[in-house]
């Protein structure tokens, strides 16, 4: 067996570099990064739309096919975590920070900005801004997230491979994935990890800081949101000692309970009936333009609006899809395939729809009905907007609280999972890693968040983990004609039970 | 089994070309040939006159093979009546020659013998170039591609038939990867296992057999097989129920049978 070390060793290189790059000439590193991120996109963004959309699709008739009765394990396994349990950590690696942060500033960046043939703050600005956040944050971003992690899970459990993304493509290449092409594939999931967590904790760490200065007063300064970095750091360090049965899941768990608590209280003190029927009519009109959505680059009316919005959002879930395909699949040990599907796809998709209709409802009201104009202002600080909704509602103090405390536990979910997923993808695919690469993974994604936000190199990097977003979309494709393969193989010749079929 | 043989002709073959089938027919021990022209107007025109003189001509150039020959027009989709022809006169295969078409000709308009491999119940022999050069009385080699469906049991007794003489038989499954290592080396010993029973099967007609187990594309890989081993004749069986995928791009058997260089013979089901 070839040394998976190799892969530690490179993956750790490429990321000192790039660190080093981005604090001595962070300039230079957005100017290559723009660049490639501005030519991918250009030329290869209405691949990503036929990608996502050839995911959602291929998702769906696995769940319904023949196939969705196998089991993500052996047949006599059992799930590992409850319900609860596993729609917590879910959510919590999928969405968390990022619905917090995008909750309110998504639909007013819409509302505010929408495409050039729509009018800007208008009502059909709002429809759109609603229509397009559920767009961003529903189906499509699970189904990318399900064929990752589907693949992983698949090939991990039920056919004993070595826990890596490269494994799952042993029917395609077979041993070539002991080789540089299985290395090439872990490496790439690496950077995309370790720079996509890096980007995203930056922003949370961000609005986290907004939030205290909101609720507190304190300061909104670079060396206060390092500091939180640093104690966040500290945090999930400590949840990652006590293992992920415990530390992750009791987190996941609290947090979506806060989440749901959270956003009844506001459905309860802000616009009730407003929100319903926001959410009632967003889901009529989400589903009966889903094919629309899915497929169209509005080449006729402009196209740049879609680059700036839908590609990014694409090439984003696509960057993290190692990570939470590979959390996700750790967690979902023991379900049939159609369960998988069908409640990672639909449930978080309503609560996300829920949550949107909720705060970016709201936020909508007070825009269009209380002639508060706080969306432009929103939209000039993002990371205040939610906390600027807040202030118009009763009980804002108490709000403001309770989305920092949910914004904080998220974010040590989050970089938990994902040191998690670090250690494990360098450690030949251990599914209980040494404590030593945990730590040295943790500190490493903080210190890189925290040294590009200081040297101005975070929107660089977010450019960078976008780009290799496109070479990932072609390994997710092939992963799908893997599973395929995998799957067909295993009801052709392994489930068949006429005599004289040899075994 | 090829003792009735149907030969349909569009009347633009060259003689050579005929000659040499006639040789490869000949060894076979076909006794009955069936000359068939299909016509695109009726059986009373000027066309179906020419038609029958042309026929007849090569009637006469064939005679000195043995055959007894018979000649025979009719009118429609030319497929259709080729396939039909063979069912009612109970021949045992079709021989047809092969003409390579420009791609985008091929892509645009079809082929009909594409169409036959399509329709047929009956085996069909594609002659692409003379099996035996003058002294020799055995092929080289014969390539039979498998995949251990149903069809070996139709499929063997053509192997073993006398008239396929060839010093060597070369035995070719063309399979997918397992999923996983261990499923792999399984999946292997069950082909090697099948692959060894039917050489058991083969081994009183043919001095050398070689059993070759193979990953990849079948379209691709029974060729480069077929090239490597210097075959002369391709054998392989034919599917009614294809995937949606087949439909759309052609099956295995008519893939094989229009980039093949060598003859080939194809079984249905």
């Amino acid at each position: 067996m070839q040394t998976k070390n190799i892969v530690f060793y490179i993956s750790l290189f490429i990321v000192a570099f790039l660190v080093s790059f981005g604090i001595y000439d962070p300039d230079d590193l957005y100017v290559i990064s723009s660049y490639v991120h501005k030519n991918i996109i250009d030329h290869f963004g209405w691949g990503y739309l036929v990608s996502v959309f050839i995911f959602l699709v291929f998702s769906l008739w696995l769940a319904f096919s023949r196939y969705g009765k196998i089991k993500l394990g052996k047949d006599y396994e059992k799930p590992q975590y409850s319900y609860f349990g596993w729609l917590s950590m879910l959510f919590a690696a999928g969405m968390g920070i990022g619905l917090i942060f995008f909750g309110v500033a998504e639909p007013f960046s819409h509302y505010m900005n929408p495409p050039a043939y729509i009018q800007h703050a208008s009502g059909e600005a709002a429809r759109f801004s609603m229509q397009y956040s559920f767009f961003h944050w529903g189906l499509h971003p699970w189904a990318i997230y399900i064929i990752m992690s589907l693949a992983i899970a698949y090939f991990c459990f039920r056919r004993d491979m070595p826990f890596l993304i490269s494994s799952c493509f042993y029917p395609l290449i077979g041993p070539r994935i002991y080789g540089i092409t299985g290395y090439i594939i872990d490496i790439l999931a690496v950077f995309a990890t370790v720079f996509g967590i890096a980007t995203s904790l930056g922003l949370g760490a961000m609005q986290i800081n907004s939030g205290l200065s909101e609720a507190f007063g304190i300061p909104d300064t670079m060396q206060m949101t390092l500091l939180i970095i640093a104690t966040v750091t500290v945090l999930f360090m400590i949840s990652s000692i006590s293992g992920l049965d415990r530390g992750i899941q009791i987190l996941s768990k609290t947090n979506i309970i806060v989440a749901i608590i959270l956003m009844l209280l506001m459905l309860v003190i802000g616009p009730t009936s407003y929100i319903l029927n926001i959410f009632t009519s967003t889901v009529g009109n989400y589903f009966s333009s889903l094919l629309d959505m899915s497929l169209n680059t509005h080449p006729f009316e402009g196209y740049r609006w879609t680059k700036e919005w839908t590609l990014f959002y694409w090439a984003t879930w696509i960057a993290w899809s190692p990570f939470v395909g590979l959390f996700i699949a750790s967690i979902s040990r023991g379900r049939t395939i159609k369960e998988f599907i069908l409640v990672t796809l639909f449930v978080p998709t309503v609560l996300t729809f829920a949550w949107f209709s909720v705060f970016g409802g709201s936020a909508l009201h007070l825009e269009l009905f209380q002639g508060v104009e706080i969306a432009g202002k929103a939209v000039e600080n993002v990371s205040t907007a939610l906390f600027r909704v807040f202030e118009h509602y009763p009980l804002s103090m108490p709000l403001t609280i309770t989305a920092v405390v949910l914004l904080a536990v998220f974010f040590i979910t989050s970089a938990d999972s994902a040191t998690y997923v670090l250690a494990m993808m360098t450690s030949r695919g251990d599914l209980n890693p040494p404590m030593s690469r945990k730590l040295l993974w943790g500190i490493l994604q903080s210190a890189t968040a925290s040294i590009l936000l200081l040297s101005g190199g975070v929107e660089a990097l977010k450019k960078m983990v976008i780009a290799a977003a496109l070479p990932f979309t072609i390994v997710m494709l092939f992963l799908c004609v893997a599973i395929l393969r995998g799957l067909r193989y295993e009801v052709k010749y392994e489930r068949d039970e006429s005599p004289g079929e040899a075994q | 089994m090829f003792a009735n043989v149907l030969f349909p002709l569009n009347l633009k073959e060259s003689m050579g070309n005929i000659h040499s089938l006639a040789q490869s027919l000949k060894s076979f021990d076909t006794q009955r040939l069936i000359l068939l022209t299909v016509l695109s107007s009726d059986l009373s025109g000027k066309q179906a006159v020419h038609a029958r003189k042309k026929l007849s001509a090569i009637k006469e150039e064939l005679e000195e093979y043995g055959f007894n020959i018979e000649i025979l027009l009719r009118s429609g989709h030319i497929a259709t009546e080729i396939t039909r022809a063979a069912s009612e006169l109970d021949t045992g295969f079709i021989c047809m020659t092969w003409k390579k078409k420009p791609f985008i000709r091929y892509t645009l308009m079809g082929s009909h013998t594409k169409d036959v491999i399509r329709l047929s119940d009956v085996p069909i022999f594609m002659f692409k170039r003379s099996l035996f050069s003058s002294s020799d009385t055995r092929l080289n080699a014969v390539l039979y591609a498998t995949d251990f469906e149903a069809n070996d049991h139709t499929i063997l007794p053509y192997l073993n038939y006398d008239g396929l003489k060839a010093n060597q038989l070369i035995i070719l499954n063309v399979g997918q990867r397992a999923p996983d290592p261990n499923a792999e080396q399984t999946r292997l010993r069950r082909v090697y296992n099948k692959l060894l029973s039917l050489k058991d099967k083969c081994a009183d007609s043919f001095d050398q057999i070689e059993t070759v187990a193979s990953i990849g594309n079948p379209k691709r890989v029974i060729l480069r097989e077929a090239r490597k081993n210097g075959a002369d004749v391709i054998v392989i069986g034919k599917y009614t129920d294809t995937s949606p995928m087949e439909k759309v791009m052609g099956s295995t058997a008519e893939s094989i049978a229009h980039r093949s260089r060598v003859s080939v013979l194809i079984i249905p089901r």
